[in-house]
């Protein structure tokens, strides 16, 4: 057979076996209600969407557009075990059944939630499970539970923004302290506005507002860095529309953070770790991988005040990705070569 | 704390529905949305107490039922409908069918039934049978000690007021 026979035989069984080869990494969309939902969030880069509808009616119509977009689903699974749909919700493109939202925050038992995924696991042994906790550590440790552990934090604009990467880091801990530290883990990232939901404070005091682009990247990147296996956007309704209409500049620029993210996570999840190809020193955080021959170096900010980049990064061979410009030099200019906070700089290199 | 660990304890497992525009409150408890006007369909995975525009209606688990309020013509009158209810309270009066049966109930506690029948049995254990188009007054306060989940909602309110008792995610605004 010649080379290039050889080459396109090698490149059609790699494709052919791709999807068992390569992981694919979690990232989901919220608070779906509608095909229509479905549909814009494989257009926008999500592999997953949620929705809090529990009307198996409702799940069984989501599962076919799901299906048909090759898309997976995170839903509640009590009602359909009781209704006419169980038996064909075996064959539903389920990614997790749903167990309890925040079991933390509504005092659920341990014993409560074990029954829940006892009675889950029973009639779908062969689907995972999950459920979020609404902080990183919960007093009742409930990390022991389920396939897959999610951890939600809404810092924005009230709260540090790295403490949503230390409540994923908290819900880490928890895991290994559990013996599940290779339980996926999925984050799951501010994509609203405080101002349209309770707060503690009274409602005619209400602070927030939708994330910027650059607080989401770095909520994500955060996330991974402290050991999430997945993320979570919430979500995907604003003021009762669908955030591609009722905020549509928004919603472009987080789309482009899920494209993103999704191939970082490819290459999270598929490339070799590395050593970066300098240390980077506290309080940057780096990690480096090398994925199709190439390589790759992430680096953050965590903190809220400029931070200075090693000067290893300002040489030609180091290309800077997803930004108006692959020179490092045009990017740093204004700040005088310091990274600003909570800034993220994605390089490739050879 | 404690009317939250109470009104949690009471809203676990809550399935209810609407049947026109938005699921209100999923089997978890989530309120989604409540228009007003809307039918309230109650499917109760565990017993649920609700007040529902000053009424005061305890259905037990496994019991369902259908709540609408209007107040057209200043009636302000609770529409209820269900199928072989079994001791569902509307205050502290039991009502129980053999079938499909609707009625109608005032904040004041002028009930009437519309179709079907209805069994009620007050508090001191007194029954009396109202087929349709028989009227009864009972009581719409619960002298039961449970905390009641309020469901009603008036013009100027929102969803989010009605979240007013829920607990809150951690990472919520503070003052």
């Amino acid at each position: 057979m010649n080379s290039v026979k050889k080459v396109i035989l090698q490149a059609g069984i790699l494709l052919l076996f791709s999807n068992f080869l390569f992981a694919e990494f979690t990232i989901g969309l919220y608070g779906v209600k509608t095909s229509s939902d479905v549909i814009s969030a494989k257009e926008a880069g999500f592999n997953c969407v949620q929705s809090y509808i529990s009307s198996p009616e409702t799940i069984n119509l989501l599962a076919e557009e799901a299906e048909k977009n090759d898309i997976k689903l995170v839903v509640y699974p009590t009602k359909i075990m009781s209704s006419k749909y169980k038996e064909v919700a075996k064959r539903y493109p389920i990614k997790a059944w749903y167990l309890f939202d925040e079991p933390d925050v509504w005092n659920c038992s341990k014993e409560k939630l074990l029954s829940l995924e006892k009675n889950t696991k029973k009639m779908y042994p062969e689907i995972q499970t999950t459920f979020v906790i609404g902080e990183g550590f919960t007093k009742v440790p409930y990390y022991d539970i389920a396939d897959i552990l999610m951890v939600d934090w809404y810092p924005v604009p009230h709260l540090p923004l790295e403490s949503f990467g230390e409540n994923v880091a908290l819900a880490k801990q928890g895991l290994i302290m559990m013996g599940k530290e290779n339980k996926e883990l999925w984050a799951v990232v501010q994509l609203f506005d405080w101002k349209e939901y309770k707060q503690y404070r009274k409602d005619e005091d209400r602070i927030g507002r939708f994330p910027k682009k650059e607080e989401i990247r770095f909520m994500s990147y955060d996330a991974v860095f402290n050991g999430a296996t997945g993320l979570f956007y919430f979500t995907c309704y604003s003021n009762g529309k669908p955030l591609s209409e009722s905020r549509p500049k928004e919603w472009a620029k987080a789309t482009e953070v899920i494209q993103e993210m999704s191939f970082v996570g490819e290459i999270v999840d598929n490339g070799k770790k590395i050593e970066n190809p300098i240390e980077i020193k506290e309080p940057l955080k780096g990690q480096s991988f090398e994925y199709g021959g190439i390589k790759y170096t992430f680096i953050i900010n965590p903190t809220s005040k400029r931070q200075t980049l090693p000067s290893l990064f300002f040489q030609p061979q180091f290309d800077v990705m997803y930004e108006k410009s692959t020179n490092i030099k045009n990017i740093m200019r204004k700040t005088k070569n310091n990274l600003q906070p909570y800034r993220v700089l994605a390089f490739r290199y050879e | 704390m404690l009317k939250k660990i109470l009104i949690f304890s009471m809203f676990l497992f809550l399935g209810v529905t609407s049947s026109i525009a938005d699921i209100i409150v999923d089997a978890e408890g989530k309120i989604q949305k409540y228009p007003n006007g809307s039918t309230l369909n109650v499917s109760a995975a565990k017993n649920l107490y609700i007040e529902y525009y000053g009424v005061k209606i305890f259905v037990p688990k496994g019991e369902k039922i259908s709540l609408r309020f209007s107040d057209k013509d200043e009636d302000n009158m609770i529409y209820c409908s269900g199928d072989k209810f079994n001791n569902i309270k509307i205050g502290d009066t039991a009502l129980s069918s053999e079938g499909k049966t609707s009625f109608a109930v005032s904040q004041d506690g002028d009930l009437k039934v519309e179709k079907g029948s209805l069994i009620i049995k007050d508090n001191e254990e007194n029954v009396a049978i109202l087929s349709q188009g028989n009227s009864h007054k009972i009581e719409t306060d619960s002298s039961s000690s449970d905390s009641f989940i309020s469901l009603s909602e008036s013009s100027s309110e929102s969803y989010e007021q009605i979240q007013k008792d829920l607990v809150l995610s951690p990472s919520a605004p503070r003052n």
